[in-house]
C-alpha cells in the first residue's frame, strides 16, 4: 500500500494505473489524494493506495464494455 | 446517471485472446477451430465453426473519436473481406476445413457510428456478387452469407465466466473516471448529515467552513452515489460478483459497527478509521485480486466506506 507521506515531495513519478499523474492535494487523515493526469486536464480524487511509483501493466476490460 | 469507467488496458493481442476464449466457450459443441496466423496470415478469419460461423476481431490501437474509429473499423473490415475473397486464401480456407460460411462476425469492443452497419451490408453484397462470378471457387461461402458486427457486450456471459474463473490474465475494471450529472436525490439529507458529522469526527478540522472539510464531505457523498450505481450495475449484470461482494461487505460492516461503537475515545477516531480502511482493503484484495484490477478494489473500498459513513455502520463520536 502506498504511504501517503511518501507521495509528498517524492522525486519519483507517480502513476494511477498506467497513467502518470501529478499529486495536487492530499487529505492525509482520509488517505485521499487529488490527482491530475499528466497529459490531460482531468482531475480525480482517489485513495492513496491506488497510486504507485510504476505504471501498472495489468490488462483490464471495463464493466462498461461488458455490459455495465 | 452515467458512470464513465477508466479506459480499458487491452491491445490487439489480448483482445484476440479473449475473443478466442469466448468463441471456444460458445461454440465448443459446433467444433470451433482457431486459425493461427502463421504461416502466411489468417485468410480473413480468426476462427470458424463447422456450422458456418467465422469471425475476425479487431481492437483499436488508440482511443479515437467516433469518426476516426469508424474509419479504422471500416478499413479493417474491407481489408479482411478482401482476404476472405482472395482466391489463394480460398484454397487455404477449404484446406483448413472451412465450409459454407453463412455468418462472418466482425468482433470489436464497441461502436458508436451506424455507418459501420451500412458498410457491413455493402460488403455482404460484394461477397455475394463475387460468389456469383465464380461459384465453384467460392463454394465455401453460403448463398445466405451475412456480416454481423459483434461487440464485447454480446459476450457478456462468456467474458464474465472467463474473467471470474481467471481463464485469462485480463481483469475486470470497475474504476470510475467520473460520473455524469449527480442525482442528489439518491443521497437523502439524513445520509448527507451522517457523512458530515462523521467526517468532522474523524478529521482534524477547525470548523465546518474549513475548505478541506467541505472537499472531503463532497468526495464521500459523490463516492456514496457512485457506489449505489456501481453495485446496481454489478447486481444486474454480474450477479455472482455482486453476491460475493455483498456477503463480504455485510459481514465486515457488522464488524466495523461493533469496533466503532466500542470506541469511546474520540482522539482515536482517525486511527481507528485508518485501520478500518486498511483492513477492509486487505479483505477485498484477498477475495477479488485474481479478477478485479487494483484500481477496482480501491474504487469499491472508497465507495463502500462512504456508504458506511452515510448509514449507521460507522459510529464515530465527537467530544
Amino acid at each position: 500500500m502506498t504511504n501517503i507521506n511518501d507521495l509528498k515531495d517524492s522525486l519519483d513519478k507517480t502513476y494511477y494505473m498506467n497513467k502518470e499523474v501529478i499529486v495536487l492535494k492530499q487529505y492525509e487523515e482520509f488517505q485521499l489524494v487529488k490527482i491530475k493526469y499528466l497529459y490531460s486536464n482531468f482531475v480525480i480524487v482517489v485513495d492513496s493506495s491506488a497510486l504507485s511509483v510504476e505504471p501498472t501493466t495489468t490488462k483490464t476490460i471495463s464493466l462498461e464494455l461488458i455490459g455495465g | 446517471m452515467i458512470l464513465d469507467y477508466i479506459d480499458d488496458n487491452l491491445n490487439g493481442d489480448s483482445w484476440e485472446e479473449l475473443c478466442d476464449k469466448c468463441y471456444r466457450m460458445r461454440y465448443q459443441d459446433k467444433h470451433y477451430q482457431k486459425v493461427p496466423s502463421v504461416p502466411s496470415g489468417d485468410c480473413g478469419i480468426e476462427g470458424f465453426t463447422k456450422t458456418g460461423v467465422a469471425y475476425q476481431c479487431y481492437y483499436p490501437e488508440k482511443i479515437y473519436d467516433d469518426d476516426v474509429l469508424y474509419e479504422h473499423l471500416r478499413d479493417k473490415m474491407t481489408q479482411d473481406i478482401s482476404k476472405l475473397l482472395n482466391l489463394s486464401n480460398a484454397k487455404r480456407l477449404k484446406a483448413f476445413g472451412v465450409v459454407d460460411i453463412n455468418e462472418w462476425h466482425f468482433v470489436i469492443p464497441q461502436y458508436k457510428d451506424n455507418r459501420i452497419l451500412t458498410h457491413a451490408q455493402n460488403k455482404r453484397e460484394e461477397v455475394l456478387a463475387t460468389k456469383k462470378t465464380d461459384k465453384k471457387n467460392y463454394d465455401y461461402i453460403n448463398d445466405n452469407f451475412v456480416i454481423v458486427i459483434k461487440v464485447a457486450e454480446d459476450f457478456n456471459l462468456e467474458l464474465t465466466r472467463i474473467i471470474r474463473n481467471t481463464l485469462t490474465d485480463t481483469k475486470l475494471n470497475l474504476a470510475i473516471h467520473h460520473i455524469g450529472k449527480i442525482d442528489w436525490d439518491k443521497c437523502d439529507s439524513i445520509k448527507v448529515e451522517n457523512i458530515k458529522r462523521k467526517v468532522m469526527a474523524v478529521g482534524n478540522f477547525r470548523s465546518s467552513e474549513d475548505n478541506d472539510y467541505i472537499d472531503v464531505v463532497s468526495i464521500y457523498i459523490e463516492a456514496y452515489i457512485k457506489g449505489v450505481e456501481l453495485l446496481n450495475e454489478l447486481r444486474v449484470n454480474f450477479t455472482e460478483v455482486y453476491e460475493e461482494l455483498y456477503t463480504l461487505e455485510q459481514s465486515y460492516k457488522k464488524e466495523v459497527s461493533i469496533k466503532t461503537r466500542l470506541n469511546t475515545d474520540s482522539s482515536m477516531n482517525n486511527k481507528l478509521f485508518k485501520e478500518i480502511m486498511s483492513d477492509f482493503e486487505v479483505k477485498l484484495q484477498a477475495q477479488f485480486h485474481q479478477y478485479l484490477s487494483q484500481a477496482s478494489i480501491i474504487e469499491l473500498k472508497t465507495d463502500l466506506i462512504s456508504s458506511w459513513l452515510a448509514d449507521c455502520s460507522l459510529q464515530f463520536r465527537r467530544d
